[in-house]
């Protein structure tokens, strides 16, 4: 008797510790990835990485320059978040970003635009869907003086961080 | 008048001498023999109908139901439907299914004369159709600049994900008590392992009906029922006597 109520109480144990102890508690296998930007030479023969001076992004209608970055700051690779609920997303690319007296800015701004699919994914218990981005494209806004050259779209998947998705080169 | 009482007194006293002339047997074996009742037992799970009245996000049922072969060995079902709606961290979503488990159950207990209860351990085949509709859900996107407040709402329709199954195997412990002739209260723990659990691409199987929630990276689930059933008694069998005890041969000799 004393061997089969220590059994009910081991199996009952162990069931509490299986149901109440779980890995999946806390979202650490993924989240909605950030678009990879890297910035090239333009001239070079052969790829050379180039960073952008003063580099200010401020997305389209917004008042806050991005998050991702931090702000006026030479940048060689970066990283924008993609609007989730649209396919497009806009952002003001700013060289030489800096305010004159009346706080207007004197810097070089090109417009750039991401157009891409949305692709809602399934990652786990904790984390719920993630948004990745396929058929990825990526357009720039000429204008009279454009300092981005050129844009090549590498990855038009984007499920990850570990890739460059487009290269600008100027 | 008082004669007449004095001599029936009388009377009665010769017929108690004549009782008393045989000896009584102060050891005397029981010569009714227990029948323990065999049939079919079928019941419902407690725990599932009380929950349909507690608890808004779910709906469902499991009957239960055994057939004794021998003295202590059962073959039990059960069957269950299951609506299930949970509420995880960033989406909402509705299990809605069948489960079928059939094993056998071994009472581990001996009854004293004239009980029926049983403390069994078993174990299940279990199978379950079923399929995930999501309610809804939002895009995990820690990046506060394009949405400031909150993360954002699905917008894509997600379509109910459908014709899933899954199989485990099941290892019940559990108790059923004879509360009056032939109804019985049960309860039961239960310990499961996927045998085979096909997900849609999209979305993984995090609740199965039957089985309960599914942890991710692991195999193993757990339940429990409580089950009021009842007794069909089909035909009635005494056990088995055993021939190993030597006092009972002794007694049976003398009385020979």
């Amino acid at each position: 008797m004393f061997v089969k109520k220590t059994g009910i109480l081991l199996l009952i144990l162990a069931s509490m510790i299986i149901s109440s102890c779980e890995k999946d508690d806390i979202c650490v296998d993924g989240e909605t990835p950030l678009l990879v930007i890297e910035f090239f030479e333009f001239d070079a023969t052969e790829e050379t990485t180039k960073a952008v001076s003063e580099l200010r992004i401020v997305g389209e209608g917004k008042n806050v320059t991005v998050n991702t970055i931090a702000d006026r700051s030479d940048l060689q690779s970066i990283t924008l978040p993609l609007r989730v609920n649209e396919t497009s997303t806009t952002y003001s690319f700013i060289m030489n970003s800096a305010d004159d007296t009346n706080g207007a800015e004197t810097g070089n701004t090109d417009i750039l635009t991401f157009n891409y699919n949305n692709k809602e994914v399934y990652v786990s218990r904790a984390c719920g869907f993630v948004m990745h981005f396929d058929t990825l494209s990526s357009i720039l806004e000429t204008d009279t003086e454009n300092w981005i050259k050129n844009i090549e779209t590498t990855e038009t998947l984007v499920e990850n961080q570990a890739v460059t998705h487009v290269k600008i080169y100027h | 008048m008082l004669k007449y009482i004095i001599s029936i007194f009388f009377l009665f006293v010769s017929i108690l001498g004549v009782s008393q002339s045989k000896t009584i047997d102060l050891n005397k074996k029981d010569s009714v023999v227990y029948k323990e009742p065999y049939g079919i037992r079928v019941g419902a799970d407690l725990s599932r109908l009380a929950k349909n009245f507690y608890n808004n996000d779910y709906s469902g049922f499991e009957l239960t139901g055994d057939y004794r072969i021998t003295h202590n060995l059962y073959i039990a079902a059960e069957l269950g439907n299951e609506n299930n709606t949970r509420q995880e961290d960033y989406f909402n979503f509705t299990t809605t299914g069948s489960y079928l488990k059939i094993g056998a159950d071994i009472n581990m207990y001996e009854n004293w004369y004239g009980m029926n209860n049983t403390i069994f351990i078993g174990g299940r085949y279990a199978y379950s159709t079923f399929s995930h509709k999501i309610n809804s859900y939002q895009i995990y996107d820690p990046n506060r600049y394009w949405y400031p407040d909150d993360f954002v709402e699905g917008a894509a329709n997600l379509s109910e994900f459908s014709s899933l199954n899954a199989s485990w195997l099941e290892f019940v412990l559990g108790t059923k008590v004879e509360l009056f002739t032939n109804l019985y209260l049960g309860a039961s723990v239960r310990l499961g392992f996927l045998v085979s659990n096909k997900s849609d691409d999209q979305f993984a199987n995090i609740w199965i009906p039957g089985f309960n929630k599914v942890t991710e990276g692991s195999k193993f689930g757990t339940g429990y029922n409580y089950s009021i059933s009842y007794l069909i008694p089909l035909y009635k069998k005494a056990k088995k006597k055993k021939k190993e005890d030597p006092k009972t041969v002794n007694n049976t000799q003398t009385k020979n």
